[in-house]
């Protein structure tokens, strides 16, 4: 269960690191948030631990509900739907990623955890996101799924305290909604959410 | 060596049933898209009306068309009987996968030369997509090969498909593994996120391209061909990825359940291609490329994982 919960993740991450709609990378994003909030409803089932119970609860509404929300009206305000211009191709990020988790695993044999394992791919993921595409909404997207690789990690330690799990997803929160609010200027005062135009100083 | 009866039947089963199940799929997509649809025995008809037909051969072409297609067919029934149906055993016999995989090389190649060979423009552009679509799709299928290896420490099909009937939770890396192998047969079968097979639309047309110029019996030929190899790909997929279930002893209640279990399976997964190919689009050519990176990427995901632990 939790396996194939777990392959759903890495499935839907890898492929989101060469797509290039952003109505589908939103949906691949929601799908995984919903796999990692099963997840920790499994193993509050099997632990009987409410604070598993309760991260399962404020992963599927802030990251399954909210955020998706606030994307897709920034999307349809902006009127962009896709990335057109990508630093790395679709094809190049599909290697690089395949390559990055294969090293990442190799350097993490010792570990038979596989929580810990699938968090760093979704960092490699995230960072690769965020460094080789050029449109804002991309690299928050970016963040996003390397917030869930965080969270995936957090689940394989077996205490944490509620404080900073609450504090996690929360900062994702309100990164998406400062983000959403931000592309929206960034658009304003450019007229494109490409950050190569930051370079071009404006009175 | 030696060659159980047994595996001979249920190959005979296969080549005989595959029109069936293609008439099944056919039916599938009919009532998903919301018509009636022709019977499930259509691809039987269809191939009687064929073989009935003379065969009529272009001037210009030379003796690849003229032996082509018998070459295709006979390929095509040899892969039927190097895999497990629903029966199998730890004997030594044949069955090891780089026969498979190259038998399919032999119609692969065998197709792309009788496009090239009739000298008409459509089969020339045929056969360049159809070898660069399986170009990228070969390191995948060697990929595949390799997890299988790793993971039962074997390279014979029957054998495969003994062990991994055994276990009853897989691991992550299995499941990977799995969905690459879905993406590889609806690339080698010319399934829809790659090409269209219902379609004669010049933009569009893979497969149908290299095969316009055949008429007649030649063409009855191919078309068993593709509906066997079809066939032959699930059952790989069935028996090397999902085999609970299949028969390990040769007692009447065994094979029957072994056989029941198999047909829940093979139909489970027609309506997946089914839903596939109803919901999805066919992408452009250089788009439904960018698939296969993804696909080794999961490929060497699913290997490091079997390696390492």
């Amino acid at each position: 269960m939790i396996e194939a919960l777990l392959t759903i993740i890495l499935i839907s991450s890898i492929y989101m690191s060469g797509v290039r709609r952003i109505k589908l990378l939103t949906g691949g994003f929601v799908f995984q948030s919903a796999a990692i909030g099963l997840i920790a409803l499994k193993l509050g089932y099997d632990t009987g631990e409410v604070h598993y119970y309760v991260l399962a609860l404020l992963t599927i509404i802030t990251k399954v509900i909210i955020m998706p929300l606030i994307i897709n009206k920034s999307v349809k305000k902006l009127k962009i739907n896709r990335e057109m211009e990508l630093m790395v191709n679709a094809f190049n990020s599909y290697i690089l990623t395949g390559t990055g988790i294969m090293i990442a695993f190799g350097l993490l044999n010792k570990s038979h955890n596989n929580f810990i394992k699938t968090g760093i791919a979704l960092f490699i993921i995230g960072v690769l996101l965020m460094v080789a595409r050029k449109k804002a909404i991309t690299q928050m997207l970016g963040f996003l799924i390397f917030e869930n690789g965080i969270v995936l990690f957090e689940i394989s330690l077996t205490k944490m305290s509620f404080v900073i799990e609450a504090g996690i997803v929360f900062e994702g929160l309100m990164l998406a909604l400062i983000m959403g609010i931000m592309i929206f200027h960034i658009n304003k005062t450019f007229d494109s959410i490409n950050t190569d135009s930051f370079e071009n100083l404006k009175e | 060596m030696r060659y159980n009866l047994f595996y001979f039947i249920q190959s005979i089963l296969i080549v005989v049933l595959s029109p069936l199940l293609i008439g099944i799929l056919k039916k599938m997509k009919a009532i998903l898209r919301g018509y009636v649809g022709s019977s499930i025995l259509q691809p039987y008809y269809d191939l009687e009306k064929l073989l009935k037909k003379g065969r009529i051969i272009s001037n210009r072409s030379s003796f690849i068309t003229t032996i082509g297609p018998i070459i295709i067919l006979g390929a095509t029934i040899t892969t039927a009987f190097f895999i497990p149906v629903f029966y199998t055993s730890m004997e030594k016999s044949i069955g090891n996968l780089f026969i498979l995989m190259f038998a399919f090389a032999i119609v692969k190649i065998f197709t792309v030369l009788i496009g090239l060979d009739s000298s008409s423009t459509f089969g020339g552009m045929g056969s360049s997509r159809e070898a660069f679509i399986s170009m990228m799709a070969e390191p995948l299928m060697l990929f595949l090969i390799t997890f299988l290896y790793i993971e039962t420490k074997d390279f014979n099909i029957f054998h495969i498909s003994f062990i991994n009937s055994n276990i009853v939770h897989f691991k992550m890396e299995h499941y990977i593994a799995m969905v690459s192998f879905i993406i590889c047969l609806l690339a080698e079968n010319a399934r829809i996120p790659f090409d269209n097979p219902e379609t004669h639309l010049e933009l569009t047309m893979m497969h149908e391209a290299m095969i316009l110029d055949l008429s007649g019996s030649d063409l009855a030929y191919v078309e068993l061909s593709s509906y066997i190899k079809l066939v032959v790909y699930l059952i790989i997929l069935i028996n090397c990825y999902i085999p609970m279930g299949i028969a390990t002893t040769l007692t009447a209640s065994a094979l029957f359940l072994g056989f029941l279990i198999f047909i829940i399976k093979l139909l489970f997964c027609l309506l997946g291609i089914a839903i596939i190919e109803t919901t999805f689009a066919k992408s452009r050519l250089f788009r439904g490329a960018e698939i296969f990176p993804a696909t080794i990427a999961l490929g060497i995901v699913a290997i490091t994982l079997i390696y390492i632990l």
